[in-house]
């Protein structure tokens, strides 16, 4: 019951929240944060208590026997390792918007997604499953068009729509596994082994795709990042595109292994062209924040790449930079909001000398910026490496290929350090106040230190990816 | 000489009924389209007669009785439709009713 | 009691009380009362009429969903409520008729009594659409009745359960009757007259019309025809499938193009009506009727609280168009929200009834065997967030132009209230729908 708390809660407390204090501003961060605590809190409590393989059930709820329509709540070590993801960054997010206008509505709403989240990661029923999935996209839809930059409303429709199209496939596929097996939820239909057609994993697939996103399903991603205020940006890079990762691996991979290794060779050739696409596309940014959502993507390809080995080190090795990802992308997002907020400009070229203006944050950039090419000594080194690994193993040598991605990003990162962060200080630098809110400050700092902590020691995530696909079954 | 079997009623109602619709698809003038509605109710009346003797079962005698009653109710009401109308605008013409297209 | 002499009767008796307060307060006892009366086993209690668990629940919503809207009229609409209370009476027969002969004559009561009520009349406009939708349900009452004549023809009775649509005239009388029924359910080709007519009546007889009389024509008519769908053939099935599919895509697609929100509405009722189809083409599953009774219960929910927000919308704020519509969720939050999530229900956005209505629905349509056009329809779902969403971006993130607050009468809020906790309450626990078939 305490379970399905952490699901419906947040979403009455949303409610009751901005209706209560609408006039008391202040007071409404404060009880995200200590709600988002909690819920962390109750995430590594589920870390804790799990057994040491398959599903710690939490309860099921709202029967209906007639459809299968029930609530369950269980979860395993990749759902759990999501949930503590999805949690951290809520907080994170907190601590980055303190500054943020219009506080009780926009975080009424995070509140409200934070439930959302819970249920997503939660619910094995597909059904539930799909409803959660569906509600993440309200609130992201106000918060992206309300708070946004200045395309807000043309991004915010795009991303409803967008998503809400692949939602579409999705539900397709699950009523025909319905249809096909008989059960509703992903332990039972994983048990019964009923062979799946083709088409099912096409729709899911492609669903979970346009949510990853993968080329040519990304339109979306660009304008709805770069809109996004920047503590929205780390919500959608760090947990929503998360949700279409572990979509994959839950429904694709765990489902369906043997036509996802049929059909590997498709998700690594739309892995690989969303990898360098991005890549590419991020060289030819002048927008700072541009740069960042396509090296945003260039990434979220490499995590493609590591599924379609469809092994258990991909699957790890996808994982790790699923986390290494949200942690490394985050904080280069935040500082790009901050400099236009600071300099009124997206344009690199209007920057220029930073590091002597703000050298702490300028520090963290570049060390973000150095994790997302992958030095040695960051998440970003471990996540990319164990990539190259799993997938030359099962691919052979030719895949080292995707080295190139890296050196690509090596490319557009360091050439953004010269114009921005070093060089000539340029005049709009040398006019603006670059006095940052502590509380701000210290989001950006954990991010700094998460980054190197796991960059040094990744045992744990690899600890938790082994527990996670150790039941998988039908995975090399 | 011919006996009149069913099919003969049908045929006339069918007929009627035909005429009925025409109507109400190609007339401009309201009251035309009225009388058109009340030929389509009143073929289906004949039919419902005729099959109801030939058959031998009282049902359709019945429907059509209930038929004669929705003619009349609906003719009370859509005249009263009417006369709001042509106050408001002195006009019977379908045509005139422009005030939204698409 | 029978629950229909308690609502006619009430109907009869309530032009002689004039004052609007006191006529409200008594519609809303004779309401109460038939839920009582209701809750106690009560139906309509005559010959060729009979209660099913399967109506009796969807009769429930009908009296809930009337006392909410019945919470929102004014003094003007002094004869609304008398035909409310009618339509309600004739509801209640049609949903438990059991033979053709019941089922025809209480269609046309409710056809009638809802000309009457489009009467109410104000300005030319709402002429218009009253003309328009009485000559559009004139004739479709001599399609039904030729059909019928037909389908006698070919079972050699007027009996039900002697006709069969095994040959093809059956076949052919069945759908004439249809196509006469379709007209009051907005189905492509019979449509043109839907949109209007919504338009241009007020917004609440526009409620009445789109939300209560059409889920219950819908409901009936599945009821009384589901034996002869049942033994349809592929081909005729397939043509309910396209008229389902040409139905939804061209209510959302005109609704797109829309700038009045009345007419958005319209146009989603029209899309809405295809969604309903499905179930009629899915009669082979299982699902079909629990599909039906769901998106139906949802529907006259989200519909008359839409249309009833608009109304209110209209009265205070003379808000007709979306740009009309600017700012209203800084200016008045509540009614936003009521509007926002009302209109995110209809677009299929979970945790409300909306969505959990179309996931049986077109489920039933998959087990049917249909999935293309089960894809079709998921497609078509999502172009409707494209309007729906349009909506709420212009409620709350355009600048706010200069408007007024609303200071709405607390009855009214309390209608609102009673219908956004129906769309909750049908959103998250969907054991009330399934139970009633199992």
């Amino acid at each position: 019951m305490f379970y399905l708390t952490l699901i419906f809660g947040p979403l009455f407390l949303a409610v009751v929240v901005y209706a209560l204090f609408r006039n008391f501003e202040g007071v409404v961060k404060y009880i995200a944060l200590a709600l988002f605590a909690k819920m962390l809190a109750a995430s590594i409590e589920l870390y804790n208590a799990l057994p040491a393989e398959g599903y710690l059930k939490l309860g099921s709820f709202l029967h209906v026997e007639a459809f299968n329509y029930v609530l369950t709540l269980q979860v395993d070590m990749l759902s759990v390792v999501m949930l503590i993801l999805s949690s951290l960054l809520l907080i994170l997010v907190t601590l980055s918007s303190w500054t943020m206008k219009n506080q009780a509505a926009y975080f009424s709403l995070l509140i409200m997604f934070s439930g959302a989240i819970f249920g997503v990661f939660m619910s094995t029923n597909l059904i539930w499953f799909f409803i959660f999935w569906e509600l993440t996209l309200v609130p992201m839809f106000f918060l992206v068009g309300i708070w946004g930059a200045e395309q807000r409303v043309y991004a915010a429709v795009k991303f409803f729509l967008y998503t809400h199209v692949a939602s579409m496939l999705i539900l397709l596929a699950f009523y025909l596994l319905y249809a096909q097996t008989g059960f509703l939820d992903v332990t039972l239909i994983k048990e019964a082994a009923i062979a799946t057609p083709a088409l099912v994993w096409w729709l899911l697939f492609l669903g979970f795709a346009v949510k990853l996103p993968i080329f040519p399903f990304h339109t979306w991603l660009p304008d709805a990042h770069v809109q996004a205020p920047a503590p929205i940006s780390v919500l959608l890079a760090g947990v929503l595109l998360k949700m279409g990762a572990y979509g994959m691996i839950r429904f694709v991979i765990e489902l369906m292994p043997e036509s996802s290794r049929e059909y590997a060779i498709y998700m690594l050739i739309l892995g690989l062209i969303t990898a360098f696409f991005a890549g590419f596309l991020a060289i030819y940014q002048t927008h700072i924040k541009k740069m960042v959502a396509y090296s945003s993507i260039s990434h979220m390809g490499l995590v493609m790449i590591a599924i379609a080995t469809v092994s258990y080190e991909g699957l790890s090795a996808a994982l790790y930079e699923m986390i290494g990802h949200a942690f490394i992308i985050s904080p280069l997002f935040l500082i790009a909001g901050y400099l236009h907020h600071k300099t009124g400009s997206w344009q690199m070229g209007d920057m220029g000398g930073i590091v002597q203006r703000a050298p702490y944050v300028s520090a963290i950039f570049v060390l973000a910026g150095m994790a997302a090419l992958g030095l040695p000594g960051t998440m970003g080194f471990i996540g990319e490496i164990t990539i190259l690994i799993s997938a030359i193993k099962v691919n052979g040598a030719w895949i080292a290929v995707i080295a190139l991605a890296s050196l690509i990003s090596a490319g557009y990162l360091i050439w953004t350090f010269r114009r921005v962060i070093y060089g000539e200080m340029s005049p709009v630098v040398a006019s603006a106040d670059f006095k940052m809110h502590k509380i701000e400050f210290s989001a950006l700092v954990l991010f700094a230190g998460l980054i190197v902590l796991f960059g040094l020691y990744p045992q744990p995530i690899f600890d938790a990816a082994n527990q996670a696909f150790a039941h998988f079954g039908g995975v090399q | 000489m011919m006996e009149i079997t069913l099919n003969h009623y049908l045929i006339l109602s069918t007929l009627l009924f035909a005429i009925g619709l025409i109507g109400v698809m190609r007339r401009k003038n309201l009251l035309m389209l009225f009388f058109a509605t009340e030929i389509l109710l009143n073929s289906v009346n004949i039919a419902f007669a005729a099959i109801s003797h030939y058959y031998g079962d009282l049902t359709g005698q019945m429907f059509a009785f209930f038929v004669i009653a929705i003619a009349a109710s609906e003719v009370a009401v859509g005249l009263g439709l009417l006369i709001i109308w042509f106050k408001r605008t002195n006009n019977i013409d379908l045509d005139a009713m422009t005030s939204m297209r698409g | 009691m029978s629950l229909f002499a308690l609502l006619f009767g009430g109907a009869l008796v309530s032009p002689l009380i004039k004052n609007m307060a006191l006529l409200k307060l008594f519609a809303l006892l004779i309401l109460l009362w038939s839920g009582y009366a209701l809750s106690q086993g009560a139906g309509v209690g005559l010959v060729f009429f009979e209660q099913s668990s399967y109506v009796r629940l969807f009769e429930a919503v009908v009296l809930i969903v009337s006392a909410a809207l019945i919470l929102h009229l004014d003094k003007e609409d002094h004869g609304t409520i008398t035909q409310l209370l009618f339509i309600a009476a004739a509801s209640m027969a049609l949903l438990e008729s059991t033979t053709l002969l019941s089922f025809v004559i209480t269609f046309e009561a409710v056809s009638i009594i809802s000309f009457v009520l489009v009467s109410n009349i104000k300005d030319a406009t709402q002429a218009e659409g009253a003309i328009k939708m009485f000559f559009a349900g004139a004739l479709a009452s001599g399609i039904i009745l030729f059909g019928l004549g037909l389908f006698a023809v070919s079972g050699h009775d007027f009996n039900a359960s002697a006709l069969s649509v095994d040959d093809t005239f059956g076949m052919i009388a069945l759908f004439i009757i249809l196509i006469g029924i379709f007209y009051k359910l907005t189905i492509f080709p019979m449509h043109t007259w839907a949109a209007d007519t919504y338009a241009q009546v007020s917004h609440t007889n526009a409620a009445i019309l789109s939300a209560i009389v059409k889920t219950v024509v819908a409901l009936a008519t599945f009821k009384i025809f589901m034996p002869f769908l049942a033994q349809l053939g592929e081909m005729p099935i397939y043509l309910l499938a396209a008229l389902a599919v040409i139905t939804m895509t061209l209510g959302n697609i005109l609704a797109l193009y829309q700038k009045s929100i009345a007419r958005i509405l319209a146009y989603s009722s029209i899309a809405h009506a295809g969604y309903m189809l499905i179930p009629f083409a899915a009669v082979a599953s299982t699902y079909a009727p629990t599909g039906l009774l769901y998106i139906a219960v949802a529907y006259i929910f989200m519909q008359s609280a839409v249309f009833l927000v608009l109304e209110i919308l209209r009265k205070e704020l003379e808000i007709k168009t979306l740009d009309d519509l600017k700012g209203l969720g800084q200016k008045n939050p509540l009614y936003a929200l009521l509007f926002t999530v009302q209109l995110f229900s209809l677009a299929g956005i979970p945790l409300l009834a909306g969505f959990i209505a179309k996931a049986v629905a077109f489920y039933a349509g998959v087990d049917a065997g249909l999935w293309p056009l089960i894809m079709i329809a998921l497609l078509n779902s999502a172009l409707s967030v494209g309007y729906y969403a349009w909506i709420v971006k212009h409620i709350y993130f355009d600048e706010a132009q200069t408007k007024g607050v609303i200071t709405g009468r607390f009855t009214a809020l309390l209608g609102q209230l009673i219908l956004l906790g129906g769309t909750i309450y049908f959103g998250v626990i969907a054991a009330d729908i399934f139970g009633v078939l199992s």
